[in-house]
C-alpha cells in the first residue's frame, strides 16, 4: 500500500514539476509582451500558445523532418555504440592495447563538432553519410569510457573463480567480464544518445537537404514572423533526446534487472 | 602407525616455499620457507593472524599465485595441472555469486563452463542445493538471500565439479555467530558424506580447533610455519563438543602458541 501510495506522489510530482514549468515559460513570455513590441518580444520567447499552435500547424513537416534527423542520429549511434563496445573490450584484454589506443581515443574528442563538422562533410560530401558519422563520432566515446569502467571493475573474485574453473578467454568474457560491463555499457549509451541527435542537427545546420536543423536555419531566416516555428523545432529536439533517453533506460531495467536500483523492494527473503 | 594401515596419500605438499613480493627497499617477505603435507581425506586448517600469509598460501595451492621459490604440488601434479583438470573447488571469504544468475545457475557455472549438458548440469545442480538446504531457492537470485544461504549457494558450486580436494578462504569469517556454527556443523557433514580433502583458513581457533583433523600454526613477518597440531577430538563432532573439557584443552594448547614468551633466537614472533 505504502509503494502505491509513493507511486502515486512520484507521477503527481512530475505533473506538477512540467505544469509549472509550462507557466513559468508562460508568465515569462507574457511580461516580455508587456514591455515590448510583440515581434521583439516573440523572437526572445515566444508564447507557449503559439510554439504549441505551430507545433500542430506544422506537424506534419516537422514528423518527416524530424525522422530524418533522428534515423540518422540512431543509425550513427548504434555504429559508435558497437565501435565503442570493440574498443573498450580491445583495450581490457591487454595493458598495452589501452596504453595505445586511449591517447587516441581521448585526443578524438579535443576536436569540436562545429568545427569536425565541416571536415567530415567535405570528405564524404554526402549529407545523409556526414550526419551518421559525426553521431557515431560523439557516442563511441562516453561508451568506451564507461565500458572501460565496468570491465575493469569486476570483482577480483569472480575473475578467480573463472580461473579455477579453467575458463576460456571467451567464456571468460561472456559469463564474466561483459554481464559486469553491462551497466557501465547502459550509462554510456544514456550519455552518448541525446549526443548523437543534437551532432546530427549540428550537421544539418551546416548545410544538409532536409532534417530538424534545416528547419532550424530556414525558420531562423524568417526572423520573429517564424518564431513559432523555431521554437517547435527546440521542443521536437529535446522531445527527440528525451525519449532516446528514456528508450535505453527502458532497455537497461529489462536486460540487466540485477543492478540495485531495480531490485523489487520490500525484504529479502530468509 | 602400524604396517598394516594403509599409507596415507598425500594430498598438497608443500616444499621450502618462501614468497617475496616488491622489489628492492619496498621487499616483503610474505612467506618465508613453508613446508608442510596434507593427507586425503584429512581436513586441515591454516590458523593465524591477519598478515601471516595464510591465504597467499591458498592461493599459491589454487594456482592463482606462483611461489618465489619452493614447489607446491597437488596429487602429485603442479597447481597449473591441477587446476585445468578440476582437481579443487574454492569458497572465498565473500560468496562471489553472480547476481545476473540464479542460485541454479550459479551452482552450474562451473559445469557450464566444463561443457556439461544441460540436464546432467540440473540433476547435480538440484542434488548440490538439496545437500545445502536451498531447493526452495533454486530459482531465487543472490541478492534475494541472507549472508549465510549465499555462502551455501558458493559451497555448492565449488562442489559441483566433485573435485577431490575443497580449497577455502576464511568462508563464514563474515557471517554471524549463529549462523557460523550452523555452516560448520554442515561442513563437517559435507566432508563425512563426500571424503574430500579440506584446505580451511582462518582466524578463529575454536573454529579451527572444531573442523579441523590438523591445524597448521602459522606466524607472521614473515609467515611461517609455527607449529602442526593434531586435533584429538571425536570424528563425529556435534555442538555438544563445544562445551567439552577437550575441546577447551585444544583451544588452550593452540592459543599458547600465540602467547609464548617471545625467544628472537628460536620461535618466530607471531604477532
Amino acid at each position: 500500500m505504502s509503494l502505491r501510495s509513493f507511486k502515486l506522489e512520484y507521477r503527481s510530482w512530475i505533473v506538477i514539476w512540467i505544469l509549472s514549468l509550462l507557466l513559468l515559460w508562460e508568465g515569462i513570455a507574457w511580461i516580455l509582451h508587456m514591455w515590448m513590441p510583440p515581434q521583439q518580444a516573440a523572437s526572445r520567447l515566444p508564447y507557449l500558445h503559439d510554439v504549441l499552435a505551430a507545433l500542430v500547424r506544422y506537424s506534419g513537416t516537422l514528423a518527416e523532418q524530424g525522422a530524418v534527423t533522428f534515423g540518422n542520429a540512431a543509425i550513427g549511434f548504434t555504429g559508435g555504440a558497437l565501435l565503442g563496445l570493440m574498443l573498450a573490450l580491445l583495450m581490457s584484454a591487454a595493458v598495452w592495447l589501452e596504453r595505445t589506443l586511449s591517447p587516441y581515443v581521448i585526443s578524438s574528442q579535443m576536436i569540436p563538432i562545429i568545427g569536425l563538422a565541416p571536415i567530415v562533410y567535405g570528405i564524404i560530401h554526402n549529407a545523409e553519410w556526414a550526419r551518421i558519422v559525426m553521431a557515431a563520432y560523439v557516442t563511441f566515446f562516453p561508451i568506451v569510457i564507461h565500458t572501460l569502467k565496468g570491465l575493469k571493475s569486476t570483482a577480483p573474485e569472480h575473475l578467480e573463480l573463472m580461473r579455477s574453473c579453467g575458463a576460456s578467454l571467451p567464456a571468460r568474457y561472456i559469463k564474466c567480464l561483459l554481464p559486469s560491463a553491462l551497466p557501465g555499457l547502459f550509462s554510456g549509451m544514456k550519455i552518448a544518445a541525446p549526443l548523437a541527435v543534437t551532432s546530427s542537427i549540428v550537421v544539418e545546420l551546416m548545410g544538409a537537404p532536409d532534417g530538424l536543423g534545416v528547419l532550424m536555419v530556414s525558420s531562423l531566416y524568417y526572423g520573429s514572423a517564424q518564431a513559432g516555428m523555431f521554437w517547435a523545432t527546440i521542443v521536437l529536439s529535446i522531445g527527440i533526446g528525451l525519449i532516446s533517453y528514456l528508450v535505453i533506460s527502458l532497455a537497461e531495467r529489462w536486460l540487466t534487472p540485477w543492478q540495485p536500483e531495480f531490485r523489487a523492494k520490500g525484504g529479502n527473503v530468509v | 602407525m602400524s604396517s598394516m594401515n594403509v599409507p596415507e596419500v598425500c594430498h598438497i605438499e608443500v616444499d621450502h616455499v618462501s614468497v617475496v613480493f616488491g622489489t628492492g627497499t619496498k621487499q616483503v617477505t610474505a612467506l618465508s620457507d613453508v613446508t608442510f603435507q596434507i593427507h586425503s581425506n584429512e581436513f586441515v586448517s591454516l590458523l593465524g593472524p591477519s598478515g601471516c600469509g595464510k591465504s597467499t598460501l591458498l592461493r599459491l595451492i589454487a594456482d592463482l599465485l606462483q611461489p618465489t621459490s619452493g614447489s607446491v604440488r597437488i596429487a602429485g601434479s603442479e597447481p597449473e595441472r591441477a587446476r585445468l583438470q578440476r582437481q579443487f573447488g574454492i569458497v572465498f571469504q565473500t560468496p562471489a555469486l553472480f547476481d545476473w544468475r540464479t542460485v541454479r545457475h550459479n551452482v552450474e557455472l562451473p559445469l557450464e563452463i566444463l561443457g556439461t549438458s544441460k540436464k546432467e548440469c540440473r540433476r547435480i545442480s538440484s542434488e548440490l542445493l538439496e545437500m545445502v538446504g536451498l531447493t526452495r531457492f533454486a530459482d531465487h537470485y543472490p541478492w534475494q538471500l541472507s549472508g549465510g544461504m549465499q555462502q551455501r549457494v558458493s559451497i555448492a558450486r565449488a562442489l559441483s565439479l566433485d573435485p577431490p580436494l575443497l580449497l577455502m578462504d576464511e568462508p563464514f569469517s563474515a557471517l554471524d555467530e549463529f549462523t557460523k556454527e550452523k555452516l560448520q556443523l554442515e561442513l563437517l557433514d559435507i566432508k563425512r558424506s563426500t571424503g574430500k580433502t579440506f584446505l580451511f583458513v582462518t582466524h578463529s581457533i575454536p573454529e579451527a580447533v572444531f573442523l579441523s583433523d590438523r591445524i597448521i600454526v602459522l606466524s607472521a613477518h614473515p609467515g611461517q610455519v609455527h607449529s602442526i597440531h593434531s586435533v584429538t577430538l571425536p570424528t563425529d563432532r556435534t555442538n555438544d563438543l563445544r562445551e567439552t573439557e577437550d575441546f577447551y584443552r585444544m583451544l588452550t594448547t593452540i592459543r599458547n602458541c600465540f602467547y609464548e614468551e617471545r625467544d628472537p633466537g628460536h620461535v618466530p614472533a607471531l604477532i
